[in-house]
Parts: structure tokens; C-alpha cells; sequence
């Protein structure tokens, strides 16, 4: 089964990177830079063909740490939160200081070690991509001189990965979209986005876990809820997550998204577990 | 009907506040909680609460509300503002910030607008029967979840209320803590690289003015423009409270409670935790300078600051 998804190989570039840096946020934070923010490591950064290997780092890390925190063995961390090329710590001045800090994670961020692929979930999200779904679909078909039909295939060609969390609840940056399809944000971004809508720019793909404003481009809708606040798990999707998408009917569309009010889930899978 | 709190005015933004939901930002959940920590922890030690219980943070004023039974009340976070309280035949008691009060069915209780701060709080003796996503009653509305339906409070809301069995005796404690200042001590980074060095000497030794573009997320300031060495585009990282982005304008906006948990713009500093309470105090239009220290001394601020809190709890005058 994990034979035909592509799976990062971190240790093939991991000689190649700098010395993680630490960074100071106020007095409750501890931003571990992999690379990306000393202006003079800008061009060894460039030099990384796939920045994804940073961000993949940057979440092992955060794993690592996390285990570290549930064992009792360090105190005082209040959350984690991995970047694209970093790693926040979020920690209590009152029970630890930055300096302490810096000493008990010395030992992890060994990162010839950090050879681990970890499985991951693949997520089998449904979206209709309906024109009364996808408000910008026929625009973005005109500016980018792709058909439709194609823009919403390329789409589903593809396995998407969840790089990182943020903005909304719920709300991941998933990269992976094919490059005919990168294009900027819109210009003038809408006061109101539905909640469900799928949007693309750059070379990602986001799903609004609530309405929201918001200036991606809109190719269509999925069904199910992101963010539900009353659920015992609130939250399904998480950085790391591989998302595959495939077209559904407007019929389809409505019966999910009834399903999904009453806490039904998308379906996944695991991939890449050692073999 | 059970007990509760029935809001009669709530004013232009009231909301229900904890101690916030921190631990989730790794899933997009921003921490929340009330703005004003000080105000928070003061005022549910007035009222006989767990120091992170909710309460009502009510920026600007205009709020007010009943009660359905006796219940103990505090404002904090502000030292000449003041409760009124309107008994049932009318007589009026002013109640100062600082001092619990007990009111009771019949009562009713109003700020008017506030002059000495933008924000205060109202601690409640007793615990909101409501939901509490990850853990917190807090009300995030940009992601609308925690307070009653994600939303902000809104005349004739009706709050259930699981009251002590014994009401807590009344208490008073100095309020100079919650004085208004306007030199905020900043930590630089974590992306002072991104600017040059007269660039972030112009904006450590500018006076900045808040503007009116102020919410629960974040404040933006005025003052003269900060350029980036390259841009303001970094590679998304998380953020944490008091973070000073600086985006393409180079306008500076200081990330607040309901901040989103990652962004993709500079970070030139951020505002030391034992100042961030005072900061929430700020009304729009006040001017503030920023004075640079280290990681290491705002950790010992924030102990010394943690020392000036229970110095005030533990000199907190029964009344």
C-alpha cells in the first residue's frame, strides 16, 4: 500500500543544513530557527531544493519534545507549534527560563538522528467543484488559459500534504498543488469566504474550517467539518496529514455535509509504516 | 429556572474570559483568555474563584447586567472606573474597583462608559454552566467557539450560573497595579535580523500612537515607517501573545489574545509578559515608547511581577 506515495527522505540533506539557531519571543517564547531567518543563511536556505524538509523536521521536533513533555522529564513548556522552517516553543517564565530550556533540549535536536519516517494519515477528502461551489473557477480557468475541467483533474492528481496549522481552528496549509495551477492570491480578498470552501494560491491548497474572510481562490467546497467544537476530538486534520481530493456531485455534497453535523468523519489511511 | 446572569446592555464588546485554552496551537486553536491576566487573577481572588475562572471582559463600557441570586462581584483592571449597582427600589451604590460586593435579585449592575481604561474585568463568584471547548469558556470570535455560541455578548443573553453554596465573604485590595503607563519593555527579535540596525534604533526610540484598529487579535500602532532589510515575507512560525509584527507597511501590530497561531510577516520583538496586561489597558490614540531588555531580566520581571501579585493577594483586607 505505501509503495505507490512518495515519502520525504530527510537524511539524504540533513548534513546540508545549518546549526538550528534560538531565538528569543519575549519572555514566553523560544523560536528554533532550522535555517530560514538569518539574512546570511538566506542563500543555503535557497540552496535546499525542497524547503519541505525543513518543515518535516520542524514537526519531528515537535514530536520529540512533546514525548519529552509527557514524560514529566521537562516542565514549564505550555505548547508547541511547529513553522515551515521552525519551531516555537510557548513556555511559563514562572516555572523555567530560556537559558534552562536551551540546556534540556540540547541532547534532541541531535539531528542525525532524525532519520525516523514517521506513517502518516491519508485523508480521502470529498469536493464538489460545482460552479455554484467554486465561485472563482471560472476566472482562475481564464487568467491561468486552463480549462476547468483540467484545473479540477490536476487538482485530484495529486496527494496534498498539511504543512502547517494556523489562521482558524482546524485550518491547515497544504502544499503539493501542481505548478500550472500556482497563482497569487486575489487581489481584493472577499469579507466572507463559507465555511467548507476550498481554496487555492501559491503552491497551496487551504479548506476554511469556518466562515471567514478570506482572499484564496475558490475551486469548490468539502463537506465535512474541520472545526467542531462540540465533538469530544474537535479537530481531525493535523500538520503531517497527506490529503487526496476527488470530485463529488452538488446531491453527494448535501448528504456529507448533513452526515458531517452529526459527527461523521471523513475516511483515511495509513501510509509509510516501515515495512 | 436555574440560576443565572441576564445581560441587559452589552455595550459594544463584551465577551466571556478565562485563563484561555493554551496547549493547541499546533491545531490552529488560538490561546485566548482574558487580555488583562492581572485583572483576571485579582478579581476572581476578590470574588473567591480559582484565580483563571471566567468572568466578563468589557472593553469600552456601557454594560451591564443581573443577577438572579446573591452573588459576589469585583471590577478590576482599572483604578477610577466603577461599578453602579441599582437596587430594586432604586437606591444607587457606587462600587469602586478592587472591592467584591455582594448584589442579589433585583440588583441591577452598570458600567458606564470607561474613562481610565479600554478594558476591565468583572469577576462573578461562581462557575458559568456553559461549554468549554478545549478546556476554556473563553470567547474567541474570529473563531467563534467558547462564550455561548462563539459569539460576543449581546443584550438578553442569559448566562447560567452554578453558585457557591456560600457566598464569599467581601474583600479589598490596592489597585495601583491596574495605573495606566505608557512605556512598554519589548524583547527584540525573533526576526530583528530582517532589519537593519537604524531601522530598529528608529523603532525602539519612536513614540508609536495606538490607532482605533484594535481587537481581541491584535493592535495596530502609528508611527513612522519601519523598512525591512529584504521584506516583510518570512517562512510561517508561530507567535506568541505581545509579538510586534511588522508587516509590508511597516506599521507595527501588536498580536493579542485571539492573534492567529502562525504567520508568514516579520516579528521585530515582543512585549514582555508583565507588561502585556497594562498594554490591553491602552484606549486608541494613547502614545507609548518601548524600552529594550533582555529574555533573561523580563523572566526576572515576570517572577518579580508574579511576587507583586501574591504581595497584593496576601495584603487583601477583609471587609
Amino acid at each position: 500500500m505505501s509503495a505507490t506515495i512518495p515519502v520525504s527522505e530527510p537524511e539524504k540533506q540533513m548534513s546540508e543544513l545549518p546549526m538550528p539557531v534560538w531565538h528569543p519571543c519575549g519572555d514566553t517564547g523560544l523560536l528554533l530557527d532550522l535555517g530560514g531567518y538569518i539574512p546570511a543563511y538566506h542563500d543555503l536556505l535557497c540552496a535546499i531544493e525542497d524547503k519541505s524538509v525543513l518543515t518535516l523536521l520542524a514537526r519531528q521536533l515537535a514530536t520529540k519534545i512533546h514525548h519529552k513533555r509527557q514524560s514529566g522529564a521537562i516542565h514549564g513548556i505550555t505548547d508547541i507549534v511547529p513553522g515551515l522552517a521552525s519551531l516555537l516553543i510557548h513556555y511559563d517564565p514562572l516555572v523555567i527560563t530560556a537559558s534552562q530550556l536551551k540546556s534540556a533540549l540540547y541532547p534532541i535536536l541531535n539531528l542525525a538522528e532524525d532519520s525516523i519516517v514517521q506513517p502518516a494519515k491519508l485523508w480521502h477528502l470529498p469536493v464538489c467543484y460545482e460552479a455554484d461551489y467554486a465561485p472563482d473557477l471560472a476566472d482562475i480557468s481564464a487568467q491561468l488559459a486552463i480549462p476547468a475541467e483540467q484545473i479540477i483533474e490536476l487538482h485530484q492528481s495529486v496527494i496534498h500534504e498539511v504543512a502547517i496549522m494556523g489562521f482558524l481552528p482546524g485550518l491547515g496549509y497544504m502544499t503539493g498543488l501542481p505548478a500550472p495551477l500556482h497563482l497569487p492570491r486575489r487581489s481584493n480578498p472577499r469579507t466572507q469566504v463559507i465555511q467548507g470552501s476550498v481554496g487555492i494560491a501559491m503552491d497551496q491548497t487551504v479548506i476554511y474550517p469556518l466562515d471567514s474572510p478570506g482572499g484564496w481562490n475558490l475551486i469548490g467546497r468539502m463537506p465535512y467539518l474541520l472545526f467542531d467544537p462540540d465533538h469530544e476530538q474537535p479537530i481531525w486534520l493535523s500538520a503531517g496529514d497527506k490529503v487526496k481530493f476527488s470530485a463529488i456531485s452538488s446531491e453527494d455534497f448535501q448528504q456529507y455535509y448533513h452526515e458531517s453535523t452529526s459527527g461523521r468523519r471523513p475516511s483515511y489511511e495509513i501510509i509509510g509504516e516501515a515495512e | 429556572m436555574a440560576d443565572h446572569i441576564t445581560i441587559i446592555t452589552a455595550g459594544p464588546h463584551g465577551s466571556i474570559q478565562d485563563g484561555g485554552r493554551a496547549g493547541h496551537q499546533a491545531f490552529g486553536v488560538p490561546e485566548g483568555g482574558a487580555m488583562d491576566r492581572d485583572a483576571l487573577r485579582l478579581g476572581n481572588m476578590l470574588v473567591g474563584n480559582p484565580l483563571d475562572a471566567a468572568g466578563f471582559e468589557i472593553c469600552l463600557g456601557g454594560f451591564s447586567f443581573s443577577v438572579s441570586g446573591e452573588v459576589s462581584i469585583a471590577l478590576t483592571g482599572t483604578v477610577n472606573d466603577k461599578l453602579t449597582i441599582t437596587g430594586p427600589t432604586g437606591e444607587v451604590t457606587e462600587l469602586g474597583a478592587g472591592i467584591s460586593y455582594i448584589v442579589g435579585a433585583g440588583d441591577i449592575i452598570s458600567t458606564g462608559f470607561f474613562r481610565d481604561t479600554n478594558c476591565a474585568f468583572i469577576a462573578i463568584g461562581g462557575k458559568f454552566d456553559i461549554g468549554a471547548p478545549f478546556g476554556s469558556h473563553s470567547t474567541s470570535a474570529n473563531a467563534q467557539m467558547g462564550g455561548l455560541d462563539g459569539k460576543l455578548l449581546s443584550d438578553g443573553d442569559h448566562i447560567p450560573l452554578i453558585r457557591p453554596s456560600q457566598t464569599s465573604p467581601t474583600y479589598q485590595i490596592n489597585t495601583q497595579i491596574f495605573a495606566r503607563k505608557y512605556q512598554f519593555q519589548i524583547v527584540l527579535g525573533p526576526q530583528q535580523n530582517w532589519f537593519a540596525e537604524d531601522a530598529i534604533q528608529m523603532f525602539v526610540n519612536s513614540e508609536w500612537r495606538l490607532t482605533s484598529k484594535m481587537s481581541r487579535m491584535g493592535i495596530r500602532l502609528a508611527g513612522p515607517v519601519i523598512s525591512h532589510r529584504h521584506n516583510a515575507d518570512i517562512l510561517s512560525d508561530g507567535i506568541v501573545r505581545g509579538a510586534i509584527q511588522i508587516p509590508g507597511d511597516g506599521q507595527p501590530i501588536i498580536m493579542m489574545n485571539d492573534h492567529q497561531t502562525t504567520g508568514g510577516y516579520t516579528k521585530i520583538a515582543s512585549i514582555i509578559s508583565a507588561d502585556l496586561p497594562a498594554f490591553s489597558r491602552l484606549s486608541s490614540a494613547s502614545k507609548i515608547t518601548f524600552i529594550p531588555t533582555t529574555q533573561e531580566q523580563a523572566e526576572q520581571i515576570a517572577r518579580a511581577h508574579q511576587a507583586k501579585i501574591d504581595r497584593i493577594i496576601s495584603e487583601m483586607v477583609k471587609l
